[in-house]
């Protein structure tokens, strides 16, 4: 299956919040929906859940038009919250119950989701009385107590401790092994790094990257190049070694105890120098290497470029 | 169409609300409550009757009391006639003693309550009474007045030279009429108007307001988006406030229940009071009324006041928010109020006719006066009408009201919402 989001506007009042928005996401693959505050994640993701409809544009699955009521949906919404005085399990069940499971498999479906999340023990106290980040999981189970097919998680790890951020993390895998779409937004890169195939970038309501994150990366130039050494090396002399391949050249200083040399190196080629020229270089040099590799920017920097300067 | 999906969450939804009030602690303490009222209120005088007719056979209402018991009423007489040996004989609960002394002398006696009361008369048919505190059921001016007037009426007919027994016969002549109402009567549907009036007003604003509170409170407690990510907020609505208008149908079947089985357990002891009596054996009609306007009145109000809740992002809001929709549906109840005397009045007619009121109005006027069965069709299609087009509003607001937040939308924008199509 393929969930489509198709050139997709929406305006509140004069404010326009959507311009001409497109991505899509398919089964056994996460799409993390990256973008700052504001940016509009939010409310595509409650037009893909038809809160509101879209001024223009389609959301279509496998090219036909999405109806969320006719799937089996997880949602975890932004606005987190439930009814804080009752009872957790009745709460997961019936609203297992109003996503169609019988009530057999909502109650089964509610005590292996707690049993998931760790909180089984929880089934009859009253949400109130849980912890913030408790109160989050039976939110997360909440989403996922249908067994969704399609999985939608607005800022899932937002108030986790690094313990259920890992807990959290491994269900998203489990749901993208499992062959569900799963869109997801967040703000830790890293997070979304690790789980995500594909990104979709926001800005100011229209999308400036949608790609695989590998070639997103490989878009970037790779002239940034990692060096270091069995041993430690004058950093004078390399310098001079390489000046006339490199535009730049920073020494790292950890590991030695002299100010004059380095382990390992950081250099920026020049346009018409290539990675192998500069390693032949160094290889014929007689030098020792122990690490050679091209810095590829990390999403949080890809996030920056293409998403710092919008206001 | 109804779908399947549809109606087993409306199921949910309804069983879910209405089991979620049912078990709610303050619903119930407050029902039980009402009810042991009830059987206490309507119990007492049977439990209070059995010690009396053991312990004090005597103390019955007319009982000569003794001297010293007597209510000393002092008597300046300046008419001429004599008066007080025929009071003390017509009154004997008081005592009437001639006094020579001067009116503010007696009326500083009357202050520190040496006399009870100090009559002054001026001429044979004009006198004063002095008291010190009137109570409004104290009868004594009248029953003097009459005493006083029979006397004199008896003295002036004995000048003209009539016979005692001649007079005697004429004035205690009287007339018998009966009064046959062919409609209802209103000194028996009185009671239970008024109590019945009072049932609705309260029911369907608490109610209703309960909806508005729940509305409020998965708004506030930010449950909504997650909820209506569940099922349509449509199946929300209905079920929310079906749930609750049958938990107030509940709550009052239930009362009436109690209320009904202790007046058949007590029947003997309330046989003597007819205004009871006719509370509970008031026709089946009234009590279907009851339901049918409970109802309509309800989901009318509930209605509104659901897409007022669904407004509001604070809890804290939820009162003031409703303000006008309570004051609207209080004008109805004042508007009947009033005119329980006269409930044939041409306010309560229009007022009968119009959806907002009619719950009140039309069944003050069927349950008090006979109403034309067209008229009462009239009233209830109007209702429904309105019902239906007040939840089609309302589920547009509550649809696009429930994930507003922030401050609440001004006019221009509601209706602009309800402008859009689906």
């Amino acid at each position: 299956m393929t969930l489509e989001v198709k050139n997709v506007y929406k305006s509140f009042g004069t404010k326009e919040v959507l311009k001409d928005v497109s991505f899509s996401a398919s089964s056994g693959s996460a799409l993390g929906l990256l973008g700052r505050n504001g940016a509009g994640k939010t409310t595509i993701m409650r037009i893909i859940m038809r809160f509101f409809n879209a001024d223009k544009g389609s959301i279509l699955l496998d090219n036909k038009t999405f109806y969320p009521e006719h799937h089996s949906i997880g949602y975890l919404p932004e606005e987190r919250g439930l009814y804080p005085k009752k009872p957790i399990g009745s709460q997961l069940i019936y609203l297992a119950r109003l996503k169609g499971l019988s009530t057999k498999d909502a109650k089964t479906n509610t005590v292996k989701w707690l049993e998931r999340l760790g909180l089984d023990d929880q089934f009859n106290k009253k949400l109130n009385t849980l912890s913030k980040g408790n109160q989050q999981k039976i939110q997360l189970a909440a989403s996922l107590v249908n067994d969704p097919d399609i999985v939608i998680l607005d800022e899932p790890f937002s108030g986790l401790d690094p313990v259920n951020a890992v807990l959290l993390k491994n269900i998203v895998k489990e749901l993208v092994e499992d062959g569900k779409i799963v869109i997801f937004s967040s703000h830790q890169m890293n997070y979304v790094e690790e789980l995500c195939d594909r990104i979709a970038l926001l800005t100011l309501g229209t999308i400036v990257l949608h790609d695989s994150i590998f070639n997103i990366k490989k878009s970037y130039p790779n002239d940034n190049i990692f060096v270091s050494f069995t041993k430690p090396q004058n950093v004078a002399s390399i310098k001079n070694f390489v000046g006339n391949y490199v535009m730049s050249f920073e020494a790292q200083k950890s590991g030695t105890n002299t100010e004059n040399e380095a382990f390992s190196f950081i250099m920026k080629l020049k346009d018409d120098i290539s990675k192998d020229a500069l390693l032949r270089m160094f290889v014929d040099a007689d030098y020792e290497i122990d690490d050679f590799h091209v810095i590829e920017p990390t999403l949080e920097e890809i996030f920056v470029d293409k998403a710092g300067d919008a206001i | 169409m109804i779908k399947k999906r549809d109606w087993e969450q409306f199921k949910t939804i309804f069983s879910y609300e209405y089991m979620g009030i049912i078990k709610n602690k303050v619903y119930l303490i407050t029902t039980i409550i009402i009810m042991v009222v009830v059987a206490v209120v309507l119990t007492t005088p049977t439990v209070v009757g059995m010690f009396k007719s053991d312990d004090e056979p005597g103390d019955e209402p007319g009982t000569d009391p003794g001297v010293t018991d007597k209510l000393r009423v002092a008597v300046i007489n300046n008419s001429g006639m004599q008066i007080e040996e025929i009071l003390n004989l017509s009154l004997p609960n008081y005592n009437f003693v001639s006094e020579n002394s001067n009116l503010d002398d007696l009326k500083d006696k009357v202050n520190k309550e040496e006399y009870y009361a100090a009559l002054v008369m001026s001429n044979p048919l004009e006198f004063d009474l002095y008291v010190k505190d009137y109570v409004i059921t104290n009868t004594l001016m009248q029953q003097i007045s009459s005493v006083i007037e029979y006397n004199y009426k008896i003295t002036e007919l004995q000048n003209q030279g009539v016979s005692l027994e001649e007079i005697q016969r004429i004035l205690a002549s009287t007339v018998k009429s009966n009064l046959i109402e062919l409609g209802k009567s209103s000194e028996q549907t009185f009671l239970y108007a008024y109590i019945l009036l009072m049932f609705l007003y309260i029911a369907v604003n608490l109610y209703g307001q309960l909806v508005a509170t729940s509305v409020a409170t998965e708004k506030s407690s930010r449950a909504m988006e997650l909820l209506i990510s569940s099922a349509k907020p449509l199946n929300f609505m209905f079920g929310k406030i079906l749930g609750s208008g049958t938990a107030g149908l509940t709550q009052l079947v239930g009362v009436m229940g109690v209320s009904f089985g202790f007046y058949k357990i007590n029947e003997s002891t309330w046989s003597k009071y007819p205004l009871v009596t006719s509370l509970f054996d008031m026709p089946a009609d009234v009590l279907f009324y009851t339901i049918l306007f409970f109802l309509l009145g309800y989901f009318l109000y509930a209605f509104i006041y659901g897409a007022v809740g669904s407004l509001v992002s604070r809890i804290e809001d939820v009162n003031t928010s409703i303000l006008p929709v309570t004051f609207l549906y209080m004008a109805g109840f004042l508007v009947s109020m009033v005119n329980l005397v006269n409930p044939k009045g041409l306010v309560v007619r229009i007022f009968s006719f119009i959806p907002f009121f009619s719950p009140m109005c039309m069944f003050l006027r069927i349950i008090m006066t006979s109403v034309p069965i067209w008229e009462i069709a009239i009233s209830i299609a109007i209702l429904v009408a309105t019902i239906i087009f007040t939840g089609y509003v309302a589920a547009k607001i509550y649809r696009v009201g429930v994930l507003m937040y922030g401050k609440p939308p001004k006019i221009k924008e509601l209706v602009k919402v309800l402008k859009t199509k689906e």
